[in-house]
């Protein structure tokens, strides 16, 4: 680990723990560019973080996809709001 | 913008012009129900939740402030009432902060301690349950972070709006979703890995 870690170093890329912490900015793509591509080029020399990112990512698309499955909205939802809003003593022009 | 989305007349909603407060709720109902149900986990709640936030809404519009959007101090209100009633109800997640903390990953002098062992493309093609461990994943993270990941990741609200809405700092939002993200991650590990 620490020869990696040395190994890292001597090539000027960040800390596996330093990539984590850029995980949602990269994914945001708001990494600066110097940053970007030190992440990159972690990525291709580490298992670990490759793997971790894989599976981060891929957490991340699985989420999104929640967002596919609607919820069902139960029936005349609006109406019901509506006829709330218009019977509270509190609703007036 | 759908069939059922209009202009809104900001001037005159502000004003207390109940027709223009009505097409805020005939635009903004479906999602924010969505938002709410997720925190909630229950239509009735969430329905009751929802029709809460439009009469406080009304009653508080001397309170927006043009500075942000109309719609994220909806959600500000909704988020807030969501959160009442969940405490009010004593309902607690499965998961709290400990158990976030525990199931981000641990480094010793900048690498990662141990091994991550990869998920395997074929389980994650045959898991016919994905879209349940998904959910209920969500479903047991701890409110703070619940809320980042359904305004964020699955309703797509820019990290400038999840700020406004919850009145946080930018960097408080993505150091929540990284850490829920994380958190998720580590709940769906022993379903995919290899």
């Amino acid at each position: 680990m620490l020869l990696k870690r040395f190994m890292m170093k001597v090539a000027g890329l960040p800390s596996c723990e330093q990539v984590n912490s850029f995980l949602a900015l990269y994914m945001d793509d708001e990494l600066a560019e110097k940053d970007r591509s030190a992440f990159e080029r972690h990525l291709r020399r580490c298992k670990n973080c490759s793997a971790y990112f894989y599976q981060y990512r891929t957490t991340v698309e699985l989420v999104q996809q929640e967002r596919e499955h609607d919820v069902a909205l139960p029936d005349e939802l609006i109406e019901h709001t509506l006829a709330f809003l218009r019977q509270s003593a509190a609703y007036a022009d | 913008m759908s069939a059922t989305e209009s202009v809104l007349d900001v001037d005159a909603l502000l004003g207390g012009s109940r027709q223009e407060f009505e097409k805020l709720v005939v635009q903004e109902s479906p999602r924010l129900f969505r938002v709410i149900v997720r925190m909630v986990g229950d239509d009735d709640e969430a329905r009751s939740i929802m029709q809460e936030t439009f009469l406080q809404a009304y009653q508080r519009l001397d309170t927006f402030r043009r500075e942000s959007k109309l719609t994220t101090w909806l959600y500000a209100i909704g988020i807030n009432q969501a959160r009442a009633a969940l405490r009010k109800a004593k309902r607690t997640s499965s998961l709290d902060d400990q158990d976030v903390e525990r199931m981000q990953p641990t480094f010793t002098k900048g690498m990662f301690s141990g091994s991550v062992d990869a998920w395997s493309p074929l389980q994650m093609a045959e898991l016919s349950e994905r879209k349940r461990l998904v959910h209920d994943a969500i479903s047991k993270l701890p409110p703070d972070y619940k809320e980042v990941v359904i305004m964020r990741d699955i309703e797509q609200l820019s990290t400038d709006e999840v700020a406004e809405a919850l009145n946080i700092t930018n960097g408080a939002v993505r150091v929540r979703l990284h850490r829920a993200r994380q958190t998720l991650r580590e709940l769906l590990d022993s379903h995919i890995r290899e």
